[in-house]
């Protein structure tokens, strides 16, 4: 995979989806999975804009290790945005959705364009998006 | 040295259970020994007892276990120089782990460069060339090898204390501290005496850690067996350890991950033609620095052949090195103050008084039939030993350090010859091998170099050198260092210590 935000690592069939502590509480969340779970990193209150979780879901890196999950997609995917280095694993579900959240340190290979995505704005990455979008 | 435990209680699976993890659901307590590394309150709660255990999914951690159990289990180097007595001043973490080699790229946080271990030059005989762990955030290595020893990095969100886990020979060094805040883990990790966890330096046994581990994972893949929904999942996942339980138990790949695959290919052929070199050569490639190359690899066979396989024969009775270090030694105490009792055990044995100075080191040595060979020029160890069973030990300096040259009479050359006795006298009370090699350098093993250099402190400076030294006499400090050997700095951090640390620590009960 490139190591660069071209357009050929961009995958949009790739969905993020917190599984419990990093998206908003629902009425139909499971009392246990909502109440309880207690988790080594809380992403920032900017990141749960949605379409920013999915600008930086289809730009992801994969991690060089090249792990797959269950189903043999990427198991785990790097981004980083204002300051903030994220890893997304593969929820190994039928539809392709990440947990997200944010961790340290990141795959070395990737070290370098990770720390230059992370001087981006979040305004950059979604005016970016908004672009290629058209 | 304290057992290791993880223990899961795990929920019954949930009916609104979405993806795999969901059907792993469960309590976590992590043990070493007494100390219970997962005890944690919610942030900013001060009252009510601290809870035992975290909640989470637990599939992840399992996931990370498997991913990484050889090199858990095997990969003794570390990309950056090991600094056996950094944590001396209980400041930070003894490895990395998080919040202290990485850190959040916009706020950069530079507290820690200021860590410069000027008493590790006089200690153990180097300023690292690289710089210390808390700076290496840039650095790929590092960051790739603490995906394989933090527990459980990148595969898991469960909140769990920053846990570097590294593997020495029958033991686990693991460094632990609390999470940092800048990560907003939702839990605060206490340490045993309530307050937020503070960096810890534990051993635990590696058998300990390795079967602890391997139950964890059977227990996750057997809950997530037992609801039909994520069979195919939990089958997957029990195919991928069988693989990763196969692979640690290979005898190559183990020496791969050991001494890297130069080293290996090497020590596997010696061992294939039933050469005895070969247990030596495996243990001195664990302890020294960047040995995978073939070059390095050749000059250690040859010194285990020379200094090991065909030194001296003592006829008669066992070597004095194998019998002079036979004595009760407390089991209940760090591992320093293990090389502190040992260290007495070798005055006494040798009739050597505890205030006395040792001198030339050559002729207490030779009384333990050990002799210090001419220094070679090498940059992978500071002094190695090599012993036969039954033959003459010899303790090698290195002329690389362009201080000392490796001349024996300088006290840096004097402190790597003790440390490398230290190491000498430990392995002869446990070890049932043919021969023993062991050397001192950036990569030795963490809890043996903390013993040895203890020893050396101790042997070279007994405690009654430095017991009454006042602490702001420096011309008392310099006398002292002139007429034992050491260096001024040595003299201040031994008589830190002999103030500080209980007696127990000196004398074996």
């Amino acid at each position: 995979m490139s190591s660069g935000s071209d357009s050929a690592s961009s995958d949009s069939s790739r969905g993020v989806y917190c599984k419990v502590y990093h998206s908003p509480i629902k009425a139909t969340s499971s009392p246990r999975l909502r109440s309880r779970t207690q988790n080594k990193s809380t992403c920032p209150p900017w990141a749960s804009n949605e379409l920013l979780q999915q600008a930086l879901i289809n730009e992801a890196l994969e991690d060089t290790r090249q792990l797959k999950d269950y189903l043999g997609r990427p198991l785990i995917l790097w981004n980083a945005v204002a300051g903030e280095i994220f890893v997304g694993r593969s929820n190994n579900t039928e539809k392709l959705e990440y947990n997200c959240y944010p961790e340290r340190p990141p795959d070395g290979k990737l070290i370098k364009e990770l720390k230059r995505r992370a001087s981006r704005t979040v305004e950059e990455v979604l005016s970016e998006m908004s672009t290629r979008n058209g | 040295m304290d057992e290791f435990s993880i223990h899961a209680e795990f929920d019954e699976v949930d009916d609104a259970a979405e993806s795999p993890d969901d059907a792993t659901l469960g309590e976590l307590t992590i043990r070493a020994g007494a100390d219970c590394l997962t005890l944690n309150r919610l942030p900013r709660r001060r009252l009510g007892d601290p809870d035992e255990s975290v909640y989470g999914t637990l599939g992840g951690l399992a996931e990370w276990f498997i991913e990484n159990w050889a090199p858990l289990l095997w990969e003794y180097h570390t990309p950056f120089p090991k600094h056996p007595n950094a944590d001396s001043r209980g400041e930070r973490p003894l490895l990395p782990g998080y919040g202290t080699a990485f850190k959040r790229v916009a706020e950069p946080d530079d507290r820690m460069s200021e860590f410069i271990p000027e008493w590790l030059e006089a200690y153990i005989g180097a300023i690292p060339e690289k710089p210390a762990v808390d700076d290496r955030e840039d650095d790929p290595d590092t960051a790739d090898w603490l995906h394989r020893h933090l527990v459980g990095h990148v595969f898991s969100s469960l909140a769990i204390p920053s846990i570097t886990a590294l593997s020495e020979d029958n033991c686990v060094s693991l460094s632990v501290t609390a999470l940092p805040s800048s990560m907003s883990p939702s839990v605060d990790f206490q340490g045993p005496y309530g307050s937020t966890r503070r960096p810890s330096y534990i051993v635990v046994s590696k058998d300990s850690f390795k079967s602890s581990a391997a139950s964890f994972v059977d227990g996750v893949i057997a809950n997530a067996k037992s609801t039909d929904k994520f069979l195919g999942w939990a089958g997957w996942l029990a195919d991928k350890w069988a693989e990763a339980k196969s692979d640690e138990s290979n005898f190559g790949r183990r020496l791969f991950w050991m001494v890297g695959p130069i080293g290996a290919a090497r020590v596997e052929e010696l061992q294939l033609n039933k050469d005895p070199k070969a247990d030596g050569l495996r243990q001195l490639l664990s302890d020294s620095n960047s040995a995978d190359n073939q070059l390095v690899v050749d000059n250690l066979e040859s010194m285990v052949e020379e200094f090991a396989i065909r030194s001296e024969q003592i006829k008669g009775s066992p070597p004095s090195w194998k019998t002079a270090f036979k004595g009760r030694i407390s089991s209940d105490v760090p591992e320093f103050a293990q090389g502190y009792q040992l260290a007495r055990m070798a005055r006494r044995n040798l009739d050597i008084k505890n205030s006395k100075p040792l001198g030339d080191l050559a002729a207490p040595l030779n009384r333990l039939d050990v002799s210090v060979a001419d220094a070679v020029p090498t940059n992978v160890f500071r002094a190695a030993v090599c012993a036969g069973i039954d033959r003459r030990a010899h303790v090698v300096p290195s002329s690389y350090d362009i201080r000392s040259q490796g001349h024996p009479e300088t006290p840096r050359t004097r402190f790597a010859i003790a440390s490398a006795l230290g190491r000498l006298a430990w392995r002869s009370r446990l070890s049932e091998s043919r021969v023993i090699c062991c050397a001192q350098s950036d990569q030795a093993m963490i809890s043996q170099s903390r013993r040895a250099n203890a020893f050396a402190a101790e042997f070279l400076l007994p405690r009654e050198a430095v017991q009454n030294l006042r602490e702001d006499d420096d011309a008392a400090f310099h006398k002292v260092a002139e007429l034992y050997g050491v260096s001024v700095t040595a003299v201040k951090w031994h008589r830190h210590h002999v103030a500080n640390d209980p007696p127990a620590f000196w004398f074996a009960k």
